[in-house]
């Protein structure tokens, strides 16, 4: 298997892909840096030339290894060139991993030179003399950084229609004083199960109609699935004249040292519709009923900034923002948000806000953030290799695109799951206006695909990096697992179970196997 | 025969190509069957779409069978271990281009896990064997025909396999390589190793093969010894000194008498085309020799003759360029040497041989329509 992955890289070298390649890559890394237009800031030019840098590398790298990956095996099978190696005492799986194997060595050939160009050059611009030392330790303490992200629990959108009829009769039966099961009732229900009792003798029906009629059980969860969204609804939206509270639980053991360097809050928030960019007015409190307020003068801080994008608050005290005292309040950062704005202002739940604190260097988060762009690139080689194995060379390589395209076009398939299938909404009542099976394929597969991709592109170490946040080992190790173990893997099994299946020596493409 | 372990047994071996929507194109193989024993030298003879590489290939594992088995040292074909025991030279260069001489066979070496100082030898040996040390760096991108023959075989050398497949091994090469492929080949039978031979080219078969079976249409047409193949039993042929007119017109009459037919002929025996034109080059070699393309007069890899001892390296059967009278060379070749092929054409230029002096060039004298053919041929061999 080594000596064909010695092979396949011997080829590349050859036939001076590397070199392309590498020049390529020379362009990206210090060309582009000069073509960057940033806001002024030394923060915002180093986070685009991340941005850039490490993004056309990506893409970069992910066309080739999409190219090798439809290349080396479907040319070499249209060459008969495969003959020669599949007749030695080499199995078939161990040709297809020896390629797969080859192309991510020359992935790491490539990837590895062009990561310390990049760190060097971040590196060489941070410190130089052209930088005040107040812009230099900006780039140090936000991009430059490796900082910790803190977010607010999970919220909990269980909605158990059992409990929930139960409740809703005990909730209907108004009454003051309760058994003690009921109690336990009372106290087991959900937010969701909760809010579903508002409207308690509609749900009531439904569910004891649904029990005598099946057809029923679809309004009983267009009802529940209300219930859900009302309830994330009043945890994202703060209308106008309100506030909201989001409490964050840092990791008491880690209190002290944390205090000794500001913390931020990261926020994003979105007002009248999500791309409304426009700004507003933010108003924060940090530290209420802990002891520890932010400001120092207690009075709320007041920002403008636009919607739609993310931001961040620098939180710095003498002695730290986290409380350190032992007690209920050790290491719980307490968070106000004051709408004073005429419209309302949403805090989507996937985008926050969170706390962010120093926990390292830049230059291991950057190799953690290579490995995990490595990782794609295994898969996307994986994936050329696996069309490779029973398509012709130009096929493959259609197929493999049209599976990486659909991969990250991702919002059709969100909107079908949101919008509980394909047949269309009334968007006056909410309700589908023909709901068919059609609709349930449709949530499935979007669902599949939907977990599918997101488990390979939710790593996003191209976003961590720019914006100094974290890529922990853990989601380093979840992202090998997921990508390479998993995705990869399965993919893998799929394409040499398919060249195993192939008959090398057909005389031509067309001939289907026995 | 050195043992009848079966090397390989096929059973009603058919292959059906199909195309995408599964409909039979072309049945290529049609329920053959026939067996190859260990040490034999077994050809597969047939014209061109005869089912040859078709039926080379299911027994290589990259056809698979549509129906009827295939055993190869009893088991599939598609057994990795089994193909250890496999060397392949397939009918055209189907090699890495970029790769130079030393790196191929280097490279498939690594395949058969042989360790590197073992398989820079036999590097080495193969590379000197083929006649392309002068060529080790260049790319095989690069190489004449001839040139990736020869790369092609080392390859297939590289693991001193038991049993060798050669599809069209003579394809491309001039006639002293076709000489030391055949040579090889009874090298390696002489040491228990089986050969599948497959050609089209008849005198290939006859020469080196014990068994052969023709293929037609897909299916077998004919199998058997050589002996069994070739025999005539309506005819009987003479071979002896010189003999008088009056002895000869004495003989004739005898045999007349006895035949009562007179399809009685005489003639000279005249040698083959590739013995004329062997015994031209060697002449010219003493003379002077240099090239830059692939030499020959080299010796069999000592690890392909068994034969670790540099002392043993001058054994017969190295080379019958430069051995005519091997003792291993089997007596009924010298016979085949002798045999009166295309007498009519070559009467002229048997000539030559009584002539030590006379130049090679000088060998193609305008001497009328059938020398012209001969020659065209012989020119052609050379300028490959």
């Amino acid at each position: 298997m080594w000596a064909i992955a010695k092979q396949t890289f011997k080829a590349a070298v050859r036939y001076r892909f590397v070199v392309a390649m590498a020049i390529s890559l020379l362009i990206i890394v210090f060309g582009l840096p000069l073509m960057i237009k940033s806001d002024g800031t030394a923060k915002g030019m180093v986070q685009l030339v991340l941005t850039y840098t490490l993004g056309a590398t990506t893409a970069l790298l992910g066309i080739s290894s999409l190219w090798m990956g439809c290349g080396t095996l479907a040319r070499e099978i249209e060459d008969n060139v495969i003959q020669m190696v599949a007749v030695k005492p080499i199995a078939r799986w161990q040709i297809w991993f020896g390629k797969w194997l080859g192309i991510m060595l020359l992935n790491a050939a490539l990837l590895i030179p062009t990561g310390l160009a990049i760190y060097f050059l971040i590196e060489n611009r941070s410190n130089s003399d052209e930088l005040s030392s107040s812009e230099q330790d900006k780039l140090r303490n936000e991009v430059l950084v490796s900082r910790s992200q803190v977010n607010l629990p999970e919220l909990d959108l269980r909605l158990n229609r059992a409990r929930a009829y139960a409740y809703c009769k005990l909730v209907a039966l108004g009454k003051s004083q309760y058994s003690p099961s009921e109690q336990a009732l009372r106290m087991s229900v959900t937010n969701p199960e909760h809010i579903l009792s508002l409207r308690g003798q509609d749900y009531i029906s439904l569910v004891e109609q649904a029990e005598k009629n099946p057809e029923v059980i679809k309004d009983v969860e267009e009802l529940e699935h209300q219930a859900i969204q009302m309830y994330k609804g009043t945890t994202e939206i703060i209308l106008p004249g309100q506030s909201y509270q989001w409490v964050f639980q840092i990791d008491t053991n880690k209190v002290d040292e944390i205090n000794k360097r500001p913390i931020y809050l990261r926020y994003k928030f979105n007002a009248g519709d999500e791309y409304d960019p426009k700004s507003h007015l933010c108003t924060w409190t940090v530290g209420a009923g802990t002891g520890k307020h932010w400001p120092a003068n207690e009075q709320p801080k007041q920002i403008t900034v636009g919607s739609s994008v993310f931001h961040e608050l620098e939180l710095n005290l003498e002695g730290g923002v986290v409380p350190d005292q032992e007690g209920p309040n050790h290491g719980r950062v307490v968070v106000n948000f004051f709408n004073l704005n005429e419209k309302p202002i949403v805090f989507l739940n996937k985008d926050g806000p969170s706390i962010l604190y120093h926990d390292g260097g830049f230059g291991l988060n950057l190799f953690r953030g290579l490995l995990i762009i490595y990782f794609w690139l295994g898969l996307i080689s994986a994936i050329g290799l696996m069309a490779s194995s029973f398509l012709a060379f130009p096929v493959a390589a259609f197929m493999s695109i049209g599976i990486l395209l659909i991969s990250a076009s991702t919002g059709t398939l969100e909107q079908i799951v949101e919008e509980q299938g394909i047949s269309g909404i009334d968007h006056e009542t909410g309700s589908k206006l023909a709901p068919s099976a059609l609709d349930d394929i449709a949530i499935f597969m979007s669902k599949g695909i939907l977990w599918v991709t997101n488990s390979v592109w939710d790593y996003s170490p191209v976003d961590n990096l720019s914006s100094g946040r974290t890529i922990t080992w853990k989601s380093l190790f979840w992202a090998f697992t997921g990508i390479i173990l998993f995705m990869s893997g399965l993919i893998s099994a799929f394409g040499a179970f398919m060249f195993n299946r192939k008959e090398l020596a057909l005389p031509n493409p067309t001939a289907s196997m026995n | 025969m050195n043992s009848t372990e079966t090397v390989i047994s096929a059973q009603g071996l058919t292959k059906v190509f199909k195309d995408f929507w599964g409909r039979s194109k072309a049945r290529a193989v049609s329920g053959i069957d026939f067996e190859v024993k260990r040490g034999e030298v077994f050809g597969l003879l047939g014209p061109n779409g005869s089912g040859k590489s078709t039926t080379v290939k299911m027994l290589l594992g990259l056809l698979y069978p549509t129906k009827g088995r295939i055993s190869v040292f009893g088991h599939s074909p598609r057994h990795v271990q089994t193909k250890a025991r496999l060397g392949y030279l397939p009918e055209e260069s189907y090699l890495y281009r970029y790769l130079n001489s030393e790196e191929t066979v280097d490279f498939f070496g690594s395949l058969f896990h042989i360790d590197s100082k073992e398989r820079r030898e036999r590097a080495e040996q193969l590379i000197q064997m083929v006649g392309l040390e002068n060529a080790r760096r260049r790319h095989v991108g690069e190489f004449s025909k001839g040139m990736q023959r020869r790369i092609g075989l080392a390859q297939a050398l590289i693991n001193d396999p038991d049993l060798v497949i050669l599809d069209e091994p003579t394809s491309g090469l001039d006639p002293i390589g076709c000489r030391e492929i055949k040579d090889l080949i009874l090298t390696l039978a002489e040491r228990g190793k089986t050969v599948i031979l497959s050609s089209h080219l008849l005198s290939d078969v006859e020469d080196v093969c014990d068994r052969a079976m023709i293929l037609y249409g897909g299916k077998v047409q004919a199998i058997g010894t050589m002996k069994e193949l070739l025999s005539n039993r309506n005819a009987t042929r003479i071979t002896s000194p010189a003999l008088s007119r009056e002895t000869m017109d004495k003989v004739l009459t005898l045999i007349r008498e006895d035949t009562q037919s007179q399809e009685v002929h005489v003639d000279n025996p005249t040698e083959n085309l590739e013995s004329l034109f062997l015994n031209i080059v060697e002449q010219a070699r003493q003379r002077e020799s240099e090239t830059s393309g692939a030499t020959s007069g080299h010796q069999v890899a000592d690890y392909l003759r068994g034969d670790t001892n540099q002392n043993k390296t001058d054994r017969a059967l190295d080379h019958l360029t430069r051995n005519e009278e091997s003792p291993l060379n089997p007596p009924d070749r010298e016979q085949q040497k002798s045999k009166p092929i295309r007498e009519d054409k070559l009467a002229g230029l048997s000539k030559i041989e009584t002539d030590p002096d006379q130049q090679p060039l000088e060998v193609t004298p305008n001497k009328g329509e059938d020398l012209d053919k001969a020659n065209d041929k012989l020119s052609g061999l050379l300028g490959d």
